[in-house]
């Protein structure tokens, strides 16, 4: 195996107040590739330099497995998690390790085993031998209350990468914006807004599918009631046809005295009194009186007979048309209940039912959601924001030796930086550039977060310096309080260390030189 | 002298039965009141007390008709039956003059009437409803008349808007039994003496439990009811623990168990309460498989803790978001906000 690790001290280091916290070591039991190691951390800046495959991010992944404990994931991301990436290649049920580690002034030694069957935390205080509980909460207090993610998130700082397809002064764009309105940028602003947004969107289409589906029974309801309605009024027309058909089909009666008939016996009667008297006679008049008397009498008989015989035949009629009405009515009366039967249905249906109501509650509270996030996020950018671009400007001009000397995000979204008076946005800036303005606002964000309390671990940040600005950083990393552990695939940065404490002793053994002449 | 006392058939009701039943349900609250007449007739009962809401709404003709038909089947049973605020008797009700089974006594007028059965040395007193509401304690006032040994009530109501009764009426009046309809769950109000038999099938999707009739005999020895089990169908109401493990599969699994168990001609409503996974969305919909899970109600709490949440986020937007709803309460609007905001800032973090 081969590696190099070199400590630098801190230039502040000496006779200075220890507030920090500062990695002292690592003894890695068995823990992915590694077992029975010990890595001293040195103060101030430790690199770890290794070819790749040497293990670099399985010594990352212990500092934070023995900082923030290693949690399973559940179901099919168990399969992929780190848990079981670090899985020790030998003897898995050995699964453990031990860091030291200094808070203030006091030394502090944690061991933790992550294999099932012993898996455990404890906590002691080397000063005393204070034996502390890492359930109860002792550690996250040493922590300052960071977690696992915001410590992925703030204090360990790798590449500046892009998404597919996007570009990286984009990507920095969106990074700060970000970070402007979400303070320690743990969360993507933009995300979280479309998050709220679709499942407003979710609420609304189920409301809506529950209205259509309500609608919809309606809508039968009332066909149903409008059939009816049509129904009825058929029958109320039948009902007039039927009356109308009685009416007519009534047959004449005729009547008792035919007008004619009684005018022609009267010309006939008349006629033959005449005659009577011309001839002087009475027989003639007699034997008319007579049979026409007869004949007369027999007329109004028939005529008797035949009128009752229609009048039965009508009344017959009539009957028949009086039940084939009621029968008709009986039928519209059952009509007419049905009818109101589905108008009650339908006031029932008014009531709008408690899924319903229960979505409508959530859509207020989607809404209720978006405008507190906004608000967050706007006082969120007020006073984080204003502070962020200070405090990042401030270490981008030192990195870069003065070159760009303020940086700024325009209408919450555009990044600019100021050079010489002049305006650059960020796409027309060179990679390495970028990069140099990703590391101010990370180191930016760590100070206003944390202070120098905690440590900032780098990943092959710094592939894209050129010699110059790895120079300038590394020297402002140097003054930092913080301890920093850089891990590296190169031997530039331990080169360009060495070169700065040669530089440094020069100029105080020249100093000193001075002074003893 | 035996009886059976149902009530609440509701005849001509559509109960939502779940996308499995639903559609045969009408037919089955026949089917049911076919059997109770059945039972009538094989247990030679003397009477089948209906206490109102026989049917759902105004009942056609064609109907009544029909019911009359089942009736003329009993040889031995006298059936007594009152109008409830469902089927009021309106002013042009079918009820009106119908041809009623000479063993059919339907008491349609609006004040007590009293039917004495020398025979049998029963009286039954009832009246019906005439209008959708009453608010006057109408039953108050009727007291047992003595005109033969044995004297029942029938009564309907027992809400503030349907003739509103007393407990202690019931305790006191003396009748020996009091047929009750109205409240669709079945219960003895007094040991022996006054019971809501309920409603036959389950109408209302929150009528849970066991439904059915009471059988009941009246004695010298005094009067003998129990409640007889009958529908076909049940509604059933649980409360579903959940646990931070549970996934949506393990849930469906879990409700499809207890289904299984419960009867799967039964109809199922489940409240899901206690702790999920913060990261899992509960998909209620899915989880009616086999189409007789009326309802899923998710009441469940995402795992969240929040005063925990805000310490470790005190400077970003998260702690910021969670500040903004301290001290609002479980189950308001607010908390809901609170809770679907950090989802959607937690799935969001970097």
């Amino acid at each position: 195996m081969r590696h190099y690790v070199k400590g630098y001290m801190h230039l502040w280091r000496i006779g200075d107040k220890k507030e920090n916290m500062e990695i002292k070591e690592l003894y890695i039991k068995n823990f992915g590739k590694f077992s029975e190691q010990h890595f001293l951390i040195q103060e101030g800046i430790h690199i770890f330099y290794g070819e790749n495959e040497y293990g670099k991010s399985t010594i990352y992944a212990f500092i934070k497995a023995m900082l923030f404990g290693l949690e399973r994931a559940r179901g099919k991301a168990a399969l992929n998690d780190e848990f079981r990436r670090y899985e020790p290649w030998d003897n898995p049920n050995y699964y453990a390790g031990v860091i030291r580690f200094r808070c203030g002034e006091r030394f502090f030694r944690l061991e933790r085993r992550f294999d099932r069957y012993t898996k455990g935390a404890e906590l002691i205080c080397e000063n005393d031998g204070e034996e502390l509980s890492v359930e109860q909460g002792d550690l996250d207090i040493l922590l300052e209350g960071m977690t696992a993610t915001s410590f992925q998130n703030i204090a360990a700082i790798g590449q500046l990468t892009a998404k597919p397809g996007q570009s990286l002064a984009s990507e920095l764009q969106n990074y700060a914006a970000n970070s402007y309105e979400t303070g320690s940028n743990g969360v993507d602003l933009d995300g979280t807004r479309q998050a709220l947004k679709s499942r407003k969107k979710e609420v609304e289409q189920k409301i809506k599918r529950l209205k259509l589906e309500r609608e919809a029974k309606r809508e039968k309801i009332l066909e149903k009631i409008a059939d009816v309605d049509a129904e009825i009024m058929q029958l109320k027309e039948k009902i007039e046809n039927r009356r109308y058909v009685g009416s007519k089909q009534e047959l004449q009666q005729e009547e008792q005295w035919d007008a004619k008939n009684i005018k022609m016996l009267g010309i006939i009667t008349f006629i033959i009194l005449v005659v009577s008297l011309l001839l002087k006679n009475i027989f003639p008049a007699l034997i008319w009186f007579v049979l026409g008397g007869g004949i007369f009498g027999m007329q109004i008989k028939k005529r008797k007979q035949r009128n009752t015989s229609i009048k039965k035949e009508n009344e017959k009629i009539q009957q028949k048309i009086q039940w084939e009405i009621q029968y008709i009515k009986d039928v519209l009366k059952e009509k007419e209940i049905v009818q109101n039967n589905l108008r009650e249905d339908l006031e029932e249906l008014e009531d709008i039912p408690k899924e319903e109501r229960m979505l409508k509650k959530t859509w207020s509270a989607l809404e209720l959601s978006e405008k507190t996030l906004d608000e967050a996020s706007r006082s969120m950018s007020k006073g984080f924001g204003q502070l962020l671009n200070e405090k990042a400007s401030e270490i981008l001009e030192q990195i870069t030796d003065g070159k760009y000397n303020r940086l700024f995000i325009e209408n919450g979204l555009e990044l600019v930086v100021l050079t010489q008076g002049k305006r650059i946005q960020a796409d027309r800036l060179s990679r390495g550039t970028l990069e140099q303005i990703y590391f101010s606002l990370r180191m930016a964000i760590l100070d206003i977060l944390y202070e120098d309390k905690i440590p900032v671990i780098f990943d092959d940040a710094f592939a894209f310096y050129d010699d110059k600005r790895l120079k300038s950083t590394l020297k402002w990393l140097r003054e930092q309080s913080r301890q920093v552990i850089i891990f590296s695939c190169q031997k530039r940065e331990t080169e360009i260390l060495d070169e700065l404490e040669e530089e440094q002793f020069k100029s105080e053994y020249s100093w000193e030189g001075k002074a003893l002449i | 002298m035996k009886f059976i006392h149902i009530a609440d058939v509701h005849l001509g009701a559509l109960p939502d039965a779940g996308k499995a039943y639903s559609k045969e349900r009408g037919k089955e609250l026949w089917e049911t009141f076919a059997k109770v007449i059945q039972i009538c007739e094989e247990e030679k009962v003397d009477f089948l007390f209906i206490a109102g809401d026989f049917f759902h709404r105004q009942p056609l003709k064609k109907e009544l008709k029909e019911v009359n038909y089942y009736f003329s089947k009993l040889s031995q049973t006298r059936v007594i039956l009152i109008a409830g605020n469902h089927d009021y008797v309106k002013s042009d009700s079918q009820y009106h003059n119908f041809p009623w089974n000479d063993n059919v006594y339907f008491l349609i007028e609006e004040n007590p009437k009293c039917l004495v059965f020398e025979d049998v040395a029963t009286s039954v007193t009832g009246f019906s409803y005439k209008n959708r509401e009453i608010k006057e304690p109408k039953y108050d006032v009727i007291v047992p008349k003595k005109h033969a040994k044995y004297e029942v009530l029938i009564a309907h109501g027992g809400d503030e808007k349907h003739i509103p009764i007393k407990r202690e009426y019931l305790e006191k009046v003396g009748f020996d039994y009091i047929a009750l309809g109205h409240i669709h769950k079945p219960q003895i109000l007094v040991e022996n003496k006054a019971a809501y038999a309920g409603a036959l099938e389950p109408i209302d999707r929150n009528d849970t439990g066991k439904h059915g009739y009471i059988k009941g005999e009246i004695t010298r020895n005094g009067t003998k009811i129990c409640f007889v089990p009958l529908a076909k169908r049940e509604y059933k109401h649980f409360i579903f623990p959940i646990k931070r493990d549970m996934t949506n599969a393990s849930i469906k699994e879990a409700l499809i168990k207890i289904v299984e168990k419960y009867g799967q001609q039964n109809m199922y409503k489940f409240i899901l309460r206690g702790t999920r996974d913060p990261e899992i969305e509960l998909d209620t919909e899915s989880m009616d498989v086999m189409g007789n899970i009326l309802e899923v109600v998710d009441e469940t709490i995402p795992d969240y803790d929040f005063e925990k949440l805000a310490l470790q986020n005190q400077d970003n937007l998260i702690g910021a978001y969670i500040q903004a709803f301290e001290g609002c309460e479980e189950g308001s609007i607010e908390y809901e906000a609170l809770c679907e905001g950090v989802h959607a800032l937690m799935e969001n973090r970097r």
